[in-house]
């Protein structure tokens, strides 16, 4: 049983970079960086006759051999000039050409049909062991090669500063992408900063309260090509397959619906900043108040399936993200035994999507449940990413909302009470949800509304270091309010949609229909009494998931992250031993968490691939608490 | 100076690589694909474009194709079978016509459909352009204008499913790519249909007979073209439900059935290539044991193997008798119920019911247990006459699935010449009778007199196409183009509980059968036919609640004859609504279907 199912991964990195610099004239360089990175990855896996994986295989074992080599180089050529004028003006002028790609290819050698007791290491050195019974087939190997992905960019940059007081950068970038048309692939890239430090000006001179003052100004263009390649060209692949004379025969099928219009996604950031530091820089304050607004959003975007394909890759709307972030810094006691250091920070974002082209909102599936999954997720003009969008839960139905026949056994449900008609005929103790548009039928199509918000409320973080004569202590803690997490493992573990799925602990104050001598019950006073204390319903068992607002959890919390404790010896003891430092530590990792979020971690998201489906806990691993003990010494 | 050139020189170098990588910038970029296959590389030779078509061919299997959902879940409930089981938004939701927008068992063969479309329409616009399609040897060109032939015949094909499920689809004609505005429009049936019966009038001339066709296998012959052609044009030539909310049929409807007459004669004169195999029985054994049929009566049939979803089939293992998977046959079956009047339907020397119909389930032992009247499930693609067997778990035991029999193209002919001609004509009644006699093979004269007016053969050929295709996947359609769903809905109803309650035709039903196991095998020690007053079992068998059965056998709590279709409605349940994903994807531009 425990080695069911195998995996193995082995990975074999080499990164090689270098660079070298040489002065041509003085205040001129010019530097050259290369960088080359080989990853090799292979997985080997094996699946034994018990696993579901054998049961189309004549229960027969399956392994797998995949391989996976990645090769990246990078190239930057620049020139640099910097001169300092009259002592007052600082000059700075980059110039440069960079390019990178990256080259990836992948085989999968699969067989099938091994000796049925064989072990994992022994299919797996021999993958010729496999002999399909007559009527069967090997798999097909399958090699990947992708398309290089290459980027061509030439950049400049200046910078200029006077006196330390006025400063400014400025630069260009254009970045050019294989990924798209090549009219379509050069995205340029403006940026600049301005900062004027105040208390450099006269009319501050005497002020000894304000130790350094700098306001800044920013703003900056960044793109995004993080999509698959080739995708503006209309190209096969040789994924198809049908059968004549029931042996499979390769057959081309269209990877995807070329878009030739596709171009970069744009970033663009501005924010206005202020540093102030007090008293001799013992306080420091920075406040930053940003707006960063996402542009052609390189998104699968839902198309009329009429077309063959039920999405393309589209520069589709654009969001923007406006917020706040405060930073506080202090050295709150300064003795000569004992000192505080003190850093918190804490900051608020609103996110807002503020075009989806042509329609006003689309659902989007996180996907969790596999291929028949519905939309679980609503992103809407005006309305952050990240609601969740499902059936509002409302208990279970009870014995008194049915007329019971006895005659033929059955509950039937009383007028003006929904039916939950997604999961059939209601019956006790079965899963209740509210009628939202009030026809008397619950339905997936006219009863699911937003249900909850992935997007915290603030969130932030607070390390305090203290020193005590030779111990040292440090704490740090951060949170965050108001995000709500979409907690599937408990619909998942409360169904039954399969057979042989585990169930949450609190399932077994569940509805029962079973007394305990295992009979059924369907008379209406004794199934009442047999489930006066239940506080759940019965599984569902309708082999398909529905996100209700009862998965659905506060996930605010409060983490002692981090707690770490040292002495070290005193200095007249190391002169004797010959040592310049000593110092014993101990530390521990997530050491205790401060929340109402039932899973096992409210720091999680797990359906990453899609930006648009956040907050989801499926599957989540719960967050290690280490413990660190050591030993800093210094000669 | 000299210092200075030098270091000038060094400089100039890293600054030409650069002045040339500008210059090549244009060429760094333009990459080309690896694995992926460009569309004239695609469309270079017959091998390759032959590749493209086997890509075509993959989405009619599966199981989002005719491997499951298409063939297994979307003809029922019928007057035939129906769905085992309680309600659910999936395949029961399908059969008791509960549809929500949000069943996936909607969804996902719809997209292969079109998945379909989009993959011929590609193959389509380029073969002709193929520089071998008009200058290649002559084995190129014959070759190339085989595989343009069969590829338009897929499409109609697929396009044919959707307009029977969904009415009024839109109909896309050129690749995806091609298109100005994915908003591809709602078309209009009838000439959808009319499109697609010109192009398998195309395609006809086009591929060559499974006799002229090389080695035999499941690629589309001229047999198939003209089969199709025929069904598509007695589908044009029959009712519908319209966007109106009404069942309605096209005024010109005779010139199509005129066209599958035609079709129907030209096949069969042609008994060489497509004939009735002499036994009933045999077709579906060589099917289950994947032998070809030498008389070819299976004219077109859709290729499984495997073992996935993808390219293989769960015929035999969705539904058939209920199988124990320990036992040697391996799992299978129970997935759809035979109606106790569709049992009821056959005459007893009638070779087709126990072929069409089981009444057992096999258990881990590999001994035959009986099932009750309301629990008799279908035969044609039983696991248990899978030979090879397939023992264990396995989900895919690779039956064919049969799209067009030789029986189908006589019946066809049968109906149509009735249509013409006002009566049915000699030859009409003599390919009635052709399927009937093979039906009651050995009891040859208990077929019954044939009526000879219009109203009297068409009722006749309305049972005989019930009797003959049972869980092949035609009855609901047929009933359909017929405009006879929901009389024959209503019909069934009344007969079940007649049957639960002795009455009228059904009057000597018994309400217990005894039995008892001989081997694996079950000995039945009544008749099916004839009343018995015994309740209590004679020593040494087992009493079997039948007509009883139907008195406490439930689905979602309510009698059977309650629960079969449910919740059917006509002027809606006649079509399937477009679901919610791909309403929401037209964005408001496409009409959903009456009662939606």
């Amino acid at each position: 049983m425990t080695e069911a199912e195998y995996r193995k991964a082995y990975t074999k990195a080499i990164n090689l970079s270098g660079y070298a610099t040489y002065t041509i004239l003085k205040n001129l360089t010019f530097k050259t960086t290369i960088g080359i990175d080989n990853n090799d990855a292979q997985t080997n896996a094996f699946w034994s006759k018990i696993t579901s994986t054998a049961r189309n295989y004549a229960q027969q074992p399956v392994a797998s051999i995949f391989q996976q080599s990645a090769v990246t180089i990078n190239n930057s050529n620049a020139l640099q000039y910097s001169k300092k004028f009259e002592n007052k003006h600082d000059l700075n002028v980059i110039v440069g050409q960079e390019i990178y790609q990256n080259v990836s290819k992948s085989t999968t050698i699969e067989t099938r049909y091994f000796p049925t007791d064989i072990s994992a290491e022994q299919a797996l050195a021999n993958m010729g062991l496999g002999s399909p019974p007559t009527g069967a087939q090997q798999a097909r190997p399958i090699s990947n090669e992708i398309p290089a992905n290459r980027l061509f960019s030439l950049f400049g940059r200046v910078s200029y500063s006077y006196n330390d007081k006025y400063l400014a950068t400025v630069s260009l970038r254009s970045d050019r992408s294989s990924k798209f048309k090549y009219a379509n692939g050069a995205l340029v890239f403006p940026s600049g900063t301005v900062a004027w430090r105040f208390t450099k000006e006269g009319f501050m001179k005497d002020n000894k309260f304000l130790t350094d003052g700098k306001l800044r100004l920013g703003y900056g263009v960044a793109g995004n090509n993080r999509i698959g390649d080739l995708l503006y060209q209309q190209l096969y692949g040789v994924t198809g397959e049908y059968a004549l004379n029931h042996s499979v025969l390769p057959g081309y099928a269209p990877i995807a619906l070329a878009n030739e219009d596709l171009k970069w996604e744009s970033n663009i950031s501005q924010n206005i900043g202020l540093d102030l530091s007090f008293l001799n820089n013992r306080f420091q304050l920075s406040v930053d108040a940003y707006k960063n607004s996402g542009k052609n959003l390189l998104l699968a975007v839902a198309i009329p399936p009429t077309s063959g394909y039920s999405s393309q890759i589209k520069n589709l709307g654009s969001t923007t993200n406006k917020g706040i972030e405060v930073q506080l810094n202090a050295y709150i006691i300064q003795k000569k035994d004992f000192t505080w250091n003190s850093n918190f920070n804490i900051s608020t974002n609103k996110n807002t999507v503020t075009n989806l082209g042509t329609v006003s909102q689309l659902t989007r599936n996180s996907g969790w449940q596999g291929s028949d999954g519905t939309d679980d997720y609503l992103v809407k003009v005006g309305e952050p990413v990240g609601l969740m969008y499902g059936f509002v839960t409302d208990g279970y139905y009870k014995v008194d909302d049915f007329t019971f026949n006895a005659t033929t056994n059955t509950y039937t449900i009383k007028p003006g009470i929904p039916v939950n008609s997604v999961y059939g005929v209601p019956q006790p103790g079965m899963l209740k949800w509210k009628d939202i548009d009030g026809d008397g039928l619950v339905t997936a199509d006219k009863d699911r509304t937003v249900i909850s918000n992935a997007n915290p409320k603030f969130m932030g973080g607070w390390n305090n270091q203290f020193s005590y004569r030779n111990f040292d202590l440090s704490v740090f803690m951060n949170w965050v309010v108001g995000n709500d997490i979409y907690n599937a493992n408990k619909i998942e573990m409360t169904d039954g949609a399969f057979p042989s799925l585990n169930m949450l602990e609190f399932m077994k104050d569940r509805w029962t229909n079973i007394n305990d001598q295992g009979q059924v019950v369907t008379d209406p006073t004794a199934l009442a009494a047999l489930n006066a204390n239940a506080k759940i319903w019965s599984p569902v068992r309708v082999q398909r998931y529905w996100l209700h607002s009862w998965a659905v959890e506060d996930g605010s919390f409060l983490r002692i992250n981090n707690l770490t404790l040292g002495y070290s010896l005193p200095s007249d003891l190391l002169k004797k031993i010959k040592l310049s430092r000593f110092r014993a530590y101990a530390t521990v990792n997530n050491l205790a968490t401060l929340t109402s979020y039932t899973g096992y971690d409210p720091e999680v998201n797990t359906r990453r691939s899609d930006p648009l489906t956040q907050g989801v806990d499926f599957a989540g691993y719960p967050r290690a608490k280490t413990w660190v003990f050591g030993v800093n010494l210094t000669f | 100076m000299k210092n200075i050139v030098k270091k000038i020189t060094v400089l100039a170098i890293p600054f030409c690589i650069t002045m040339l990588m500008v210059s090549g910038c244009k060429e760094y970029l333009d990459v080309q694909p690896k694995s992926q296959i460009s569309i004239s590389d695609a469309f270079a030779n017959v091998a390759s474009a032959t590749n493209a078509i086997i890509g075509v061919y993959d989405e009619l299997m599966g199981d989002n194709g005719y491997g499951i959902r298409i063939n297994m879940y979307y003809p029922y409930d019928s007057d035939e079978m129906i769905v085992s089981g309680n309600i659910d938004n999936g395949r029961r939701g399908i059969g008791r016509y509960q549809l929500l927008l949000t069943n996936t068992e909607i969804r996902n063969p719809f997209l292969q459909l079109y998945r379909g479309i989009e993959k011929a329409n590609l193959c389509i616009e380029q073969i002709p352009l193929m520089a071998i399609y008009t200058s290649g040897t002559d084995a190129e060109k014959k070759e190339l204008r085989r595989l343009y032939g069969e590829v338009l015949t897929l499409r109609a094909q697929f396009l044919f499913e959707l307009l029977r499920n969904w009415g009024d689809v839109p109909a896309p004609l050129t690749p995806a790519y091609k298109q100005t505005d994915l908003f591809i429009p709602q078309s209009d049936r009838d000439q959808t249909y009319t499109k697609l019966i010109e192009d398998l009038k195309t395609a006809t001339d086009l591929v060559p007979w499974r006799t002229e066709a090389g080695v035999r296998n499941e690629r589309i012959t001229k047999g198939a073209v003209k089969a199709l052609r025929a069904k598509l044009a007695m589908f044009r030539g029959g009712y519908s439900l319209r966007s109106s909310g009404k069942m309605e049929r096209n005024a010109d409807y005779q010139t199509y059935i005129k066209i599958a007459r035609d079709e129907c004669a030209d096949l069969m004169a042609k008994r060489g290539e497509h004939t009735l195999n002499p036994s009933f029985e045999d077709i579906w054994r060589k099917l289950t044991s994947f032998t070809y049929d030498p008389a070819g009566e299976i004219i077109f049939e859709v290729g499984a193997g495997g073992s996935n979803s993808n390219s293989d089939s769960r015929m035999g293992n969705y539904n058939g008798p209920s199988v124990n998977a320990s036992s040697r046959y391996g799992t299978g079956g129970g997935g759809l119920l035979v109606l106790p009047n569709y049992f009821y339907a056959f005459d007893s020397t009638d070779t087709r019911r126990d072929v069409t119909t089981t009444l057992y389930a096999v258990a881990a032992t590999n001994v035959k247990s009986p099932r009750r009247l309301g629990e008799i499930t279908d035969g044609k693609f039983r696991k248990d006459w899978r030979n090879p067997l397939l023992p264990g778990t396995a989900l895919n035991p690779g039956y064919n699935w049969p799209m067009i029999r030789f029986a189908d193209v006589l019946l066809m002919f049968a109906e149509a010449e009735n249509e013409l001609n006002g009566a049915p004509t000699a030859a009409a009644i003599t390919a009635f009778e052709e399927v009937r006699k093979r039906a009651y093979k050995g009891n040859e004269s208990k077929i019954g007199k044939t009526p000879t007016d219009k109203a009297g053969f068409f009722d006749a050929i309305v049972n005989e196409r019930y009797l003959e295709f049972g869980s092949e996947g035609i009855r609901k359609f047929d009933l359909i183009r017929w405009n006879l769903l929901a009389e024959k809905i209503a019909e069934t109803r009344q007969k079940i509980q007649d049957m639960r309650d002795a009455k009228g035709a059904y009057a000597t039903i018994p309400q217990y059968i005894f039995w008892k196991n001989n081997g694996e095998e079950i000995q039945w020690q009544n008749s099916f036919y004839k009343p018995n007053t015994v309740t209590t079992a004679p020593t040494g068998w087992t009493r079997l609640d039948w007509r009883q059965h139907l008195t406490t056998n439930l689905i979602d709590g309510v009698q059977l004859h309650a629960g079969i279709a449910r919740f059917f409605v006509t002027g809606k349940s006649e079509l399937f609504p477009y679901d919610q994903a791909t309403v929401d994807a037209y964005q408001g531009k496409l009409k959903q279907n009456p009662g939606y």
